[in-house]
């Protein structure tokens, strides 16, 4: 059964990070780090300048050391989730599995230069 | 040996640009490939943190169908260290990318052959190219669908699936290899499970390097004079 630490919906200042706590991967092989394009007052659908990076760094013991995993720009303004630009893409994540001996995961989402709302979640599945 | 050494898979949705660790060192002078997934591939560019420049286009090809746009990249003659590969310039979309480590390649020059086939159907045949390198070639290939959270397979003699992220909910990626010991034509098949769907492949190959003959030993013999 999967696993999940919520974002609380919150507006990002500029350069507002916010730091998801480490979470054990026992009984997991993927994490996905996930943010919600259409909530809030200034929401990334609207904020069509804004930029967020999400992250995700995993150790190998128990959470002393981390290293980087993946990580990805978030743009604002309407995104499409296939090539026929029929559906309308409301969330941007990153998904990855883990390397052999990993024992932690922890995710982070930096804002840009531009005030935006977001919520979502880490999730080990 | 020539061949896959690690590798790393993963997706993204609603992004611009991505970048994927890979899980240990890699060895100078290994080739190191990168398979992107993405509606549109046009204008992305490829990179690390470890070598300059950015990586070479294997083939970057927009479908002609409905299945993502596809592209694989290359970087030869590695430097040492741990690198993080990027893709920029993505145009705002879903993306799935695979990242391989493999011995072997020349360290220069070693793109033979390259190309792209579309089509529909639970399974898909690359086209066949003849590749000529004297040594054997290093064969890659990637794959793109149109409907995604499926599993992609192959059961071509030889080919082996090195990077599978399938089925994703974001985007299926895959980066698969085969070494070829001597020139000659390929072609690779891969299959999705559930019905038809537009799918499409591109392959490449580069050129080995010769493998060092084996030291049959020196013996040597001691006499005394006692």
């Amino acid at each position: 059964m999967a696993t999940t630490v919520a974002i609380p919906l919150t507006t990002l200042t500029p350069n507002q990070v916010i730091n998801v706590p480490p979470s054990s991967v026992s009984g997991f092989s993927n994490a996905t780090l996930s943010l919600d394009r259409n909530v809030g007052a200034a929401s990334l659908d609207t904020s069509t300048t804004a930029t967020l990076t999400l992250q995700l760094d995993y150790s190998k013991d128990g959470g002393s050391t981390w290293a980087f995993l993946m990580s990805a720009t978030v743009p604002g303004g309407v995104i499409w989730a296939n090539k026929a630009q029929t559906v309308r893409q409301e969330t941007s994540l990153i998904q990855v599995g883990f390397f052999a001996g990993t024992t932690h995961v922890r995710g982070s989402v930096t804002n840009g230069s531009v005030q935006v709302s977001v919520s979502g979640s880490l999730t080990l599945s | 040996m020539a061949g896959f050494v690690q590798g790393n898979k993963g997706a993204s949705a609603g992004v611009t640009s991505t970048t994927l660790a890979f899980g240990a060192a890699v060895t100078a002078g290994n080739l190191l490939a990168a398979s992107l997934q993405v509606a549109n591939t046009t204008g992305v560019t490829v990179s690390d943190n470890v070598n300059a420049g950015n990586y070479s286009v294997a083939n970057n090809h927009s479908t002609t169908n409905t299945a993502n746009d596809l592209g694989l990249w290359y970087k030869e003659n590695t430097a040492s260290g741990t690198p993080t590969i990027t893709f920029s310039s993505i145009p705002p979309g879903d993306v799935g990318v695979c990242i391989g480590e493999y011995n072997g390649p020349l360290t220069s020059s070693s793109l033979d052959k390259n190309g792209a086939t579309d089509a529909n159907g639970p399974s898909i045949t690359s086209g066949s190219l003849t590749t000529t390198g004297t040594n054997g070639d290093l064969l890659l290939v990637t794959h793109s669908s149109a409907n995604q959270n499926v599993t992609v397979s192959t059961s071509t003699s030889g080919w082996t699936l090195d990077e599978n992220n399938s089925p994703s909910l974001v985007v299926d990626a895959v980066l698969g290899s085969r070494v070829q010991a001597t020139a000659g034509a390929y072609t690779v098949t891969l299959s999705v499970t559930g019905s038809a769907q537009d799918m499409s492949v591109v392959t490449a190959a580069f050129k080995l390097q010769a493998v060092a003959a084996t030291n049959p030993g020196i013996i040597t013999y001691a006499y005394s004079s006692n």
